[in-house]
């Protein structure tokens, strides 16, 4: 109990000398959740020079707006927030759009979904970045951040209809690259 | 076996290849589920070790972030200071009533003094050397009138050649009304300097009374002038032309703001902002000829693509920032001069060069350019894309506040001759040009 009182007082006097813009406590919130954040940005970027893109630009919008943070809530849980909005405005700039034939994805077998379960975090993670940004941001706010298509069509400015397509596009095409990528290994 | 008629065939034939689909999609879907399962399981917590030459980046880039923000508050208060300035024009405009100006108009007359004529018709004043010239061929036709005008204090403007080059004792400017008993302090004074003179010739008169007046708002002059004495090499002290060469064409100087409502098609609209310095010459009473520099901010929203240039982004809109250069030559003619105000109307072209370009696609929309196409000419952009001519045209007032200073009001209209940018975009412009104007 005392250590999670400390901790969110530790926390708290970060966040009050983040709202002072100052240096060592922005180099603090930065370094504390690096990991995670670059690995959500990762998810959402072509290449690992976007995810950092990606991950400074919400950082920035983090440290812009570190006063409208409610202390009680998850500051993990706000800034993942802000990291996903910004993979959104990234996914804006350079989205790029697709018309593939639906019919691709009618050859999907049993034994490719067994192994794609064979491959590596960094495989998958390879194979997402692959997709084409529609694609990757539909299936990560779908099927990693949960959102429903509703939401999903709003956000992405697109139709529900579209949401949905893309989402099965998104799978097949991840099934494909990580069937051959098991293939080959 | 049921017949059924043809017709009925094909329907029954469309009605099972779609439920073939439906079933396959459902089917696939119910495979593919694993998929989710397996990509979330390996990417939901998916982490990286921290690497310290990111943290540098993130620096460099909140340092050029609080740069950025600061010029956007410098930019703000520029806005806010044209905005202040604009009300202020509107208030000198109509809700203030200014003194009459001290100084006569040209219209008005030189006043007369009652001095004795000189002797001779050897005086010298001021006048503008083209005047002289001409007068001095009035001279040759006409050499009884001179004598007529003798004591006329504008016998300054009929002037015999000879005075030209005779030289200036002292000049000196001053209030608009001149007494009498100013003029013969004045004189008593310079008398007593120049005593030697008056030995000379005591009979003549050396105190002249000349109203100057250019075509434009001149201050009454009073010139002491000495006789052609007798002996005086006139060449070797030539005074020059007291008017200067350069008010033959009096230049202005105008700094100006506007607020721009910018259109490019119909549908799309967006107040934008101006601010420059312009210069424009007198060519005669009426008009000006009229050039300068002005930046222009252009932000347009969700301005639809050319259909016929790019059929395929028909329902993308974009949003366009574009930081434009002006230089505009106007030519500007004043409809009427009056006491204090100066209707006028002003045409010309403008030469616009984007130096800043940025565009933001909506609705799914992607560049169909690369960025160097799209980019402005300070960013390495084409200079033929970014640069397109306007037709303006204006109708302004301006109001004298001081002998040198005037406030004015200008609303323009611009119509694009060309489009801008790899998207030819066509940029229609209306200004409420405001600003204030010296002469030098």
């Amino acid at each position: 109990m005392e250590v999670a009182l400390k901790l969110r007082k530790e926390e708290q006097t970060l966040i009050e000398a983040c709202e002072k813009q100052e240096r060592w406590a922005q180099q603090k919130l930065y370094e504390t959740h690096y990991s995670a954040m670059i690995g959500v940005c990762m998810r959402y970027a072509g290449n690992a020079d976007d995810a950092r893109d990606i991950l400074h630009e919400g950082f920035i919008k983090v440290f812009r707006n570190i006063a409208k943070y409610k202390p009680g809530t998850s500051l993990k849980a706000w800034i993942h927030r802000i990291m996903v909005n910004a993979s959104i405005d990234y996914y804006r700039k350079q989205q790029r759009r697709r018309t593939e034939d639906i019919e691709e994805a009618y050859g999907v077998s049993s034994t490719e979904t067994d192994a794609v379960s064979r491959c590596s975090e960094q495989e998958i993670l390879a194979a997402v970045q692959r997709l084409s940004p529609v694609y990757r941001t539909v299936f990560n706010l779908y099927v990693i951040e949960g959102y429903p298509h509703k939401d999903i069509a709003k956000m992405l400015g697109i139709t529900e209809s579209t949401s949905r397509s893309n989402l099965l596009k998104a799978r097949v095409k991840l099934q494909n690259m990580l069937a051959s990528e098991f293939r080959d290994s | 076996m049921t017949r059924y008629p043809k017709k009925r065939v094909h329907e029954l034939t469309d009605i099972r290849i779609t439920s073939t689909r439906i079933n396959k999609i459902k089917i696939m879907e119910n495979r593919l589920e694993n998929i989710d399962s397996i990509v979330k399981d390996a990417l939901h917590n998916i982490e990286f070790p921290y690497q310290a030459a990111d943290w540098e980046a993130m620096e460099s880039r909140i340092e050029n972030d609080a740069f950025l923000r600061t010029r956007l508050y410098w930019l703000k208060g520029g806005e806010l200071l044209m905005m202040l300035l604009a009300f202020w024009v509107l208030f000198q405009f109509f809700g203030m009533t200014y003194p009459q100006q001290p100084v006569p108009r040209m219209e008005s007359q030189p006043q007369k003094l009652n001095i004795p004529p000189p002797a001779k018709k050897n005086h010298i004043v001021p006048p503008r050397k083209e005047d002289v010239l001409r007068e001095n061929e009035e001279e040759e036709t006409e050499p009884e009138q001179e004598e007529n005008e003798a004591d006329d204090l504008h016998f300054a403007q009929k002037m015999p050649v000879e005075a030209v080059s005779a030289p200036v004792v002292e000049s000196e400017i001053l209030p608009e009304v001149v007494t009498q008993q100013e003029v013969e302090e004045l004189l008593a004074t310079v008398m007593n300097d120049n005593s030697d003179i008056e030995e000379k010739n005591e009979e003549t008169p050396i105190v002249e009374h000349i109203g100057s007046f250019s075509e434009r708002i001149l201050p009454t002059k009073l010139v002491l002038l000495d006789n052609k004495i007798e002996g005086f090499a006139a060449d070797e002290t030539v005074v020059e032309d007291p008017v200067p060469a350069g008010r033959k064409f009096p230049m202005n100087f105008s700094i100006v703001a506007s607020p721009d409502m910018n259109t490019a098609k119909s549908s799309s609209y967006r107040m934008g902002m101006s601010l420059g310095g312009f210069t424009s010459v007198e060519l005669s009473d009426k008009w000006q000829l009229q050039t300068g520099l002005a930046y222009s901010g252009k932000f347009l929203h969700d301005l639809p693509m050319d259909e016929e240039r790019f059929p395929n982004m028909a329902d993308v809109t974009k949003d366009m920032n574009m930081h434009v250069a002006e230089i505009p030559l106007h030519l500007q003619y004043t409809i009427k001069k009056s006491t204090n105000w100066r209707p006028y109307v002003t045409a010309g072209v403008t030469a616009n060069v984007a130096m800043f370009a940025d565009y933001n696609f909506n609705n799914g929309g992607e560049s169909p350019f690369d960025n160097k196409r799209e980019a402005g000419v300070f960013e390495g952009g084409r200079l033929g894309d970014n640069v397109y001519a306007t037709a303006d045209i204006g109708l302004g007032l301006e109001r004298q506040l001081d002998k040198n200073l005037h406030l004015f009001i200008q609303p323009t209209v611009k119509f694009a001759l060309d489009d801008v940018g790899a998207h030819h975009d066509r940029i229609n412009t209306f200004s409420l040009v405001m600003g204030a104007r010296t002469t030098l």
